[in-house]
């Protein structure tokens, strides 16, 4: 029996993924962007109505099947093949508003002589527009069956579902007829257009009202592009979804350290031999724990730029930022990814994918890096604190516009630019939409737990490498200065001394910070007190202490949400990690022109290795190894350059 | 006139889009799009800095920029 294939062939932005989630309950990545797909995904499908697996495929949206983008060019090669072992049905996505537009692609595919189906999405958004398809009228005219859907409605794709149940079991191999690869000229375009304008003209009628729903799109859209309040409102919707994002995050990381703490002394009271504990204690459970402090802030970022997404506000975004962006080689298209910097590297540089020009994707892999990322906040504002009480804010906002600086100019500095860029100067503007609270938890949650699985890896793994550091020579723990770690540190403090940071704690903590910048304030702890053995904890101890660090954090996710509510104001206090001893111990360590040469250094330094690794799978290894050297070579001139002129100006 | 001059506001119909051949795909590519002749255009207003161009053609927005702007010519609506 050959297999059953679904292919979902449509435009962009006409809701293919949504209606694939809907139909079959699974969660694709979806936004309201157009080119949200890439590349071809699948996935195996078992619907009620058969026993058989289906293998549905979403394809990227797609203007005709004459390719004018690499995305279309991989959907005009799946289409066009013409394999016999398997049965397959075009699943073609049409916009019910935008038939005019969508159904040039139809009649291309219906050439092709496969079995095939036409849906009518986002019959409700169309119906708001004032715009009624006759499905009847159309499916007589095209003499193909076609359905009403809903993409995004829980039940949205039930009429889809049920013509499926009738169509796929008579389904046979059939096979493509070759479409000419000549590429048609204007003349030819124009013919088939007015076939699409007469039978559009003849299924779907459009009330010459505008509704009540067109004018506040064409509201919000003015507001928009006003000048003045366009920026604002960007500004604002950016400011809102960081806040968002920290406050609500931030009880949780404490929540997942004390469970972090909770696990470990547990393990430390089992009859097991000291290294052996102490491995599984801080190398095992303290690699996870890292790994799990990453997902709050994750979560709720990808939330929210999901949110953004999905209402159509960022390819907005990105036509007002284009012209800005242009100057430094890159496009609107870039401005996503370098946003999703702010939260985490690694994602952003997945998101570069949708970048169709390769020497935009190579710069905008140069300039995210430079973000500052969430997890450098936290020792920004620890520093701040010490070393500029009063003015932490200051200090951290000099902080994330000296590294937007530095990566703008860094990708404008490198590749070449080219002009025949041309057809990506035009971007969609996709209708403003409301997403479902459901969808965006579930595809947020979805893309957390990706990044977990990529990157966790890595992470636990360097955290056992440098428990490994501390613990050899073995014997020596209350030490660290003669561990294998104090004397790596050592030897590298000649090339610090110039951006005066001497100490070996704080030179220290930067390796460990090329696994992750969430661990730096941690090792600088560790490596000062020398490693605490930990308290073994009793079973029953434990649970209450976990039922305690919950409600906690529950409570202060409702303090975070009102306090959102009640204004904004950047909170930065450090984190619970900072004990004051350790705040105390710091301050004695540099002098605040030494902080400053120190936090520029964070900043700019080598992100982690989990964008390392995201780097290399965007642009190749070569690219990758330089960009890490380079990074390091910024770093140290900026470290130093800081430092030189904060001691001028009497900083000390 | 050119697309670029029209009014934000104003609605327009599309004369001639004059792309050079060597950029076939990008013709190809605007005339799909709905920017072909006959079409009716509307300025919905720029870019914060003058640059791209927002229109919207068949309920549809675009974000175009200057230079492809310069290339539509159209005429007004009264």
């Amino acid at each position: 029996m050959s297999k059953l294939e679904l292919l979902f062939v449509g435009l962009p932005n006409v809701g293919k993924s949504s209606l694939i989630n809907s139909l079959t309950g699974s969660v694709l990545k979806v936004g309201n962007w157009s080119g949200t797909t890439v590349e071809k995904r699948s996935l195996q499908w078992k619907p009620e109505f058969t026993q058989e697996p289906i293998t549905v495929v979403d394809l990227p949206g797609s203007y005709s099947l004459h390719a004018t983008s690499p995305e279309e060019e991989i959907t005009r090669q799946v289409v066009g093949e013409s394999p016999t072992d398997r049965r397959r049905l075009l699943v073609n996505v049409v916009d019910s508003g935008q038939l005019e537009r969508d159904l040039y692609l139809t009649l291309e595919l219906k050439e092709l002589g496969q079995p095939m189906l036409v849906v009518l999405n986002l019959a409700d958004e169309a119906e708001k527009f004032g715009i009624k398809v006759d499905a009847a009228s159309l499916a007589e005219r095209l003499d193909l069956p076609v359905v009403s859907t809903v993409g995004v409605s829980r039940d949205g794709a039930a009429a889809l579902a049920t013509q499926l149940a009738l169509s796929l079991p008579s389904l046979e191999p059939s096979p493509s007829t070759p479409f000419s690869s000549e590429e048609p000229d204007l003349k030819q375009l124009e013919n088939r257009m007015r076939e699409v304008m007469e039978l559009s003209a003849a299924t779907s009628t459009c009330s010459a009202e505008p509704g009540r729903t067109k004018l506040w799109h064409r509201r919000l859209d003015h507001a928009l592009l006003h000048p003045f309040l366009g920026p604002i409102l960007f500004v604002l919707a950016m400011l809102l979804v960081f806040r968002f994002t920290f406050l609500l995050s931030d009880p949780w990381i404490t929540f997942l350290g004390t469970v972090q703490e909770v696990l470990a002394r547990w393990v430390t009271a089992l009859p097991l031999p000291a290294l052996v504990n102490s491995f599984l204690a801080e190398g095992v459970i303290g690699g996870l724990g890292t790994v799990a402090a990453f997902s709050p802030v994750l979560f709720f970022l990808y939330f929210g730029m999901s949110f953004l997404e999905r209402t159509g506000f960022l390819p907005r975004i990105a036509v007002g930022t284009d012209r800005v962006l242009r100057s430094f080689g890159l496009s609107g298209r870039s401005l996503v990814p370098l946003l999703l910097g702010f939260g985490c590297n690694v994602p952003a540089l997945a998101a570069c994918r949708t970048i169709d020009s390769s020497s935009e994707r190579i710069r905008a892999a140069i300039a995210i890096p430079f973000m500052s990322c969430g997890a450098r906040l936290a020792v920004y504002s620890l520093f701040a604190a010490i070393f500029f009480p009063g003015r932490e804010a200051w200090v951290v906002l000099g902080l994330y516009l000296g590294g937007i600086v530095v990566g703008l100019v860094s990708a404008a500095l490198f590749g070449k630019r080219s002009q025949s860029e041309s057809v990506h100067s035009v971007i969609e503007l996709p209708p403003f939409r409301l997403p479902p609270l459901r969808i965006l938890v579930k595809q947020a949650w979805t893309r957390c737990y990706r990044f977990v699985q990529g990157a966790g890896r890595m992470v636990c793994l360097t955290v056992v490498v440098v428990w490994a550091m501390l613990h050899i020579p073995h014997g020596m723990q209350t030490q660290v200065e003669q561990s294998l770690y104090g004397r790596v540190s050592q030897l590298a403090i000649p090339i610090f001394r110039p951006m005066g940071v001497e100490d070996p704690h704080l030179v220290g903590a930067l390796i460990p910070g090329i696994v992750a910048k969430e661990v730096v304030i941690g090792s600088m702890a560790t490596s000062i007190s020398g490693l605490v053995p930990l308290e073994p904890l009793s079973l029953s101890d434990g649970i209450s202490q976990l039922g305690e660090a919950g409600l906690t954090a529950l409570e202060e996710t409702g303090g975070a949400i009102l306090a959102m509510v009640s204004g904004l104001h950047l909170d930065i206090s450090p984190n619970e990690e900072s004990t004051p001893e350790l705040m105390a111990d710091l301050a004695t360590r540099t002098t605040a022109a030494g902080a400053l040469g120190y936090l520029v250094f964070i900043l700019l330094y080598t992100p982690c290795v989990a964008t390392v690794a995201a780097l290399r799978d965007l642009v190749g290894w070569r690219w990758a190894g330089f960009l890490v050297f380079y990074q390091l070579a910024v770093a140290w001139v900026f470290g130093v350059l800081v430092y030189q002129i904060a001691r001028l100006a009497g900083f000390s | 006139m050119k697309l670029t001059e029209l009014c934000k506001g104003k609605a327009a119909v599309v004369d001639r889009v004059s792309i050079q051949a060597e950029h076939a795909v990008l013709a190809r590519r605007l005339f799909l799009m709905g920017f072909r002749p006959g079409t009716r255009v509307e300025m919905i207003g720029r870019a914060p800095l003058g640059d791209p161009l927002v229109v919207r053609v068949n309920n549809q927005g675009f974000g175009l920029r200057k230079e492809l702007t310069e290339l539509i010519e159209v005429s007004p609506c009264e």
